[in-house]
């Protein structure tokens, strides 16, 4: 086997002042180095963070050619070196699929997003309109679906079949699977291994979701802080897969089972025979549902079957073609009582620092104060809240409303791109909330998370497309 | 569902949106105004463009009702009527463009050799205007979420409006740069079609009655018929 990426004494940093001795400058990572062969399928790990994304954009160059960075070190790709070259000369070899993909998307219907990496390589239309059947039978995207109306994981499907159509034999993928639903997850990671073993394809991925990416992979990288410098200077590279699995002690979902038997608590919300449709799609027919006090609900489903879609109706934020919801709260009462932790936490962040964002609702201050412990934002309470890593937005976000200690808490997808250190932070700080409610607290989690699923809730909604 | 089946070709759409905006608005004084109307509206009604000119009610009611209530303030009746008339003009001109498939109106200018900095920018253009009011949308949401009202703490509610827009707008704009760059694109090579966006007998037919419509109107403005 051939190398088809070397990474050299890489080391990056955003601390841009070019002639600052590099033992003062402070780094995401520094001298690393390793190897990935033609055909092997790599998965790589570390905390929230740690540079893992950042690293994948010097392998296809957005680093430093579109993101300004200090960087040292070489990338090599199939044994040529890479620093002098653009971003478009590497897309001709690497193929990226990266976080956020609602940002990326360009045209308004399926087919055209996936055709468009297609007609700028100048593939013929008759190739073009083969790969595009085989992509929207490998996603079930529908060809004339319009991109606005896409759920989250939806999109992200839309996005990897864009760049799985260009071809390319390297493919660096980042965390295409946080917004996908098992059965799609499992489907994508089928192919990816397929492609890896029959045609020589080169994968790296980078996901937290490691319990449902292991049984793929060939090798396992994951990044290694060095205590005294707090900053990556090792990749620790394991083959010993099954060994891994077993250590990790993967978290089922055996433990959550719905729980029939309910209280005579009060009734929240009940939909009544609720229809509902974004365009020619019917996401609920002759729906009903009613949530009660203290109940702890989880939402599943496929992606697009309307998960997102029943929380914006519960609060109000759109109306039912037909039936009805009723609350138990006013539309005031809703505002002070209800707390919701969106899908992007960017939209709920606009304070000029992190302790303000936390203060600006919270109830009681000692609640902040725990909450900053337990999620360690002591070293950032300064920082403006959007310049924190995603990982780090989110859980400032959710502290954010949690702090409000609302009575009813919605969470769309809390543990996308949250490792497993993170990941049990906002369980127990879920924990603390159920403790603090005067009232019993009422959850309605949305989540695709092995990880989190049975610690989110104990009765199960399953909607289906 | 689109029906492709159902427009004119793309740069046929503007061109004809353009003439009828520029006729339009000379007729709109002409005493024959409301046969010209007449007589287009017939024309995308046989074209199966009725959908698209329901949509644009609710624009001609409420921009002619402001116009109108405008000029009422100090214009003769006369000047009101010509104002309504003149929003119409434009609602007409609208039917043709607001029909066009961004994407085919791209394809149609590719093939025409038109530099792809130019067509992709200005679908870019198109598609920021609809996720910016996507986004306008999702912060409203979250700003509700969050307990700020308007009425209480206007400031707050400012900087909770504005701040993630611009965020969001700067991530949005870096993030279709990287999307663009890595899915190569690319000014300098040209690229192929997916779809050829050919004039069809459709589009042919359209232009001979849309120009049979038009000629006795510009005739009769040249002071034919005196």
């Amino acid at each position: 086997m051939k190398p088809t990426i070397k990474v050299k004494n890489l080391s990056l940093s955003y601390d841009l002042e070019e002639n600052k001795p590099r033992e003062e400058r402070i780094w995401i990572f520094k001298d690393l180095n390793f190897q990935i062969e033609e055909g092997e399928f790599i998965l790589i790990t570390g905390s929230s963070g740690c540079g893992k994304s950042s690293l994948m954009n010097m392998i296809n160059g957005v680093i430093p050619n579109l993101k300004d960075a200090y960087t040292e070190g070489y990338v090599y790709i199939l044994g040529k070196e890479m620093s002098h070259t653009t971003v478009r000369q590497r897309t001709r070899l690497v193929g990226s699929v990266f976080q956020n993909p609602r940002e990326q998307i360009i045209f308004d219907q399926v087919a055209d997003e996936i055709v468009f990496p297609m007609e700028n390589l100048g593939k013929a239309p008759q190739e073009m309109q083969q790969i595009l059947d085989e992509l929207l039978r490998l996603t079930g995207l529908e060809k004339h679906a319009k991109t606005a109306t896409l759920s989250g994981g939806e999109k992200q499907k839309l996005m990897t079949a864009c760049t799985l159509g260009m071809g390319q034999k390297i493919l660096i993928l980042d965390e295409p699977l946080a917004n996908m639903d098992a059965r799609s997850s499992e489907e994508l990671l089928k192919l990816l291994k397929k492609l890896s073993e029959e045609k020589g394809y080169t994968i790296i991925l980078v996901e937290h979701r490691e319990e449902i990416v292991l049984p793929y992979v060939d090798r396992v990288f994951s990044f290694v802080n060095s205590s005294a410098e707090n900053v990556c200077k090792k990749i620790d590279i394991r083959e010993d897969i099954e060994d891994y699995i077993e250590e990790l002690r993967i978290v089922s979902t055996e433990g959550a089972k719905n729980t029939k038997e309910r209280g005579n608590t009060e009734i929240l919300f009940s939909v009544e025979q609720m229809d509902y449709r974004i365009g020619n799609r019917l996401l609920f027919n002759d729906f009903s549902w009613q949530i009660r006090r203290g109940e702890e609900w989880v939402v599943l489903g496929d992606n697009g079957c309307g998960k997102t879609t029943l929380f914006r109706l519960l609060n109000d934020f759109i109306k039912p073609n037909s039936g009805k919801i009723s609350s138990l709260f006013s539309k005031k009462e809703k505002r002070k009582k209800l707390g919701y932790v969106l899908q992007n936490p960017d939209y709920q962040l606009f304070m000029p620092n992190v302790r303000s964002e936390l203060y600006l609702r919270a109830k009681s201050p000692d609640f902040a104060e725990e909450l900053i412990h337990l999620f360690r934002l002591e070293t950032m309470l300064d920082r403006h809240p959007l310049s924190l890593s995603e990982g780090q937005k989110r859980k400032l976000g959710f502290a954010c409303i949690i702090a409000n200690e609302p009575e009813v808490l919605f969470l769309d997808e809390p543990t996308v791109g949250l490792d497993n250190a993170s990941v049990e932070q906002l369980l127990h700080a879920l924990d603390l909330l159920k403790t603090r409610s005067e009232k019993k607290l009422t959850v309605i989690s949305i989540s695709h998370d092995k990880r989190a699923i049975p610690h989110l809730g104990n009765r199960f909604l399953e909607l289906s497309k | 569902m689109n029906n492709p089946e159902k427009n004119i070709h793309p740069i046929l759409s503007l061109l004809f949106s353009l003439i009828l905006f520029v006729t339009g608005l000379l007729f709109v004084k002409k005493p024959w105004f409301w046969i010209y109307l007449a007589s287009f509206f017939l024309l995308f009604l046989l074209f199966c463009f009725g959908r698209t000119m329901l949509r644009l009610i609710p624009f001609v009611l409420i921009l002619g009702a402001l116009t109108a209530g405008l000029t009422a303030v100090n214009g003769k009746p006369s000047d009101i009527l010509y104002a309504f008339y003149r929003v119409l003009a434009i609602a007409l001109a609208g039917v043709l463009s607001i029909s066009v498939k961004p994407i085919k109106l791209v394809r149609a200018f590719n093939q025409l050799k038109v530099p792809r900095w130019l067509t992709l920018g200005l679908l870019i253009v198109i598609r920021f205007m609809q996720i910016f009011y996507e986004e306008i949308q999702q912060i409203k949401q979250a700003i509700v979420v969050r307990g700020i009202r308007f009425t209480e703490t206007p400031l707050l509610w400012a900087r909770a409006f504005f701040i993630p827009l611009i965020v969001r707008v700067l991530n949005i704009s870096e993030g279709l740069a990287i999307s663009l760059e890595t899915r190569a694109f690319s000014t300098e090579s040209e690229g192929t079609s997916y779809e050829i966006i050919a004039f069809e007998k459709r589009d042919w037919l359209f232009t001979a009655l849309f120009s049979a419509c038009l000629l006795p109107f510009i005739y009769l403005s040249l002071g034919g018929l005196k």
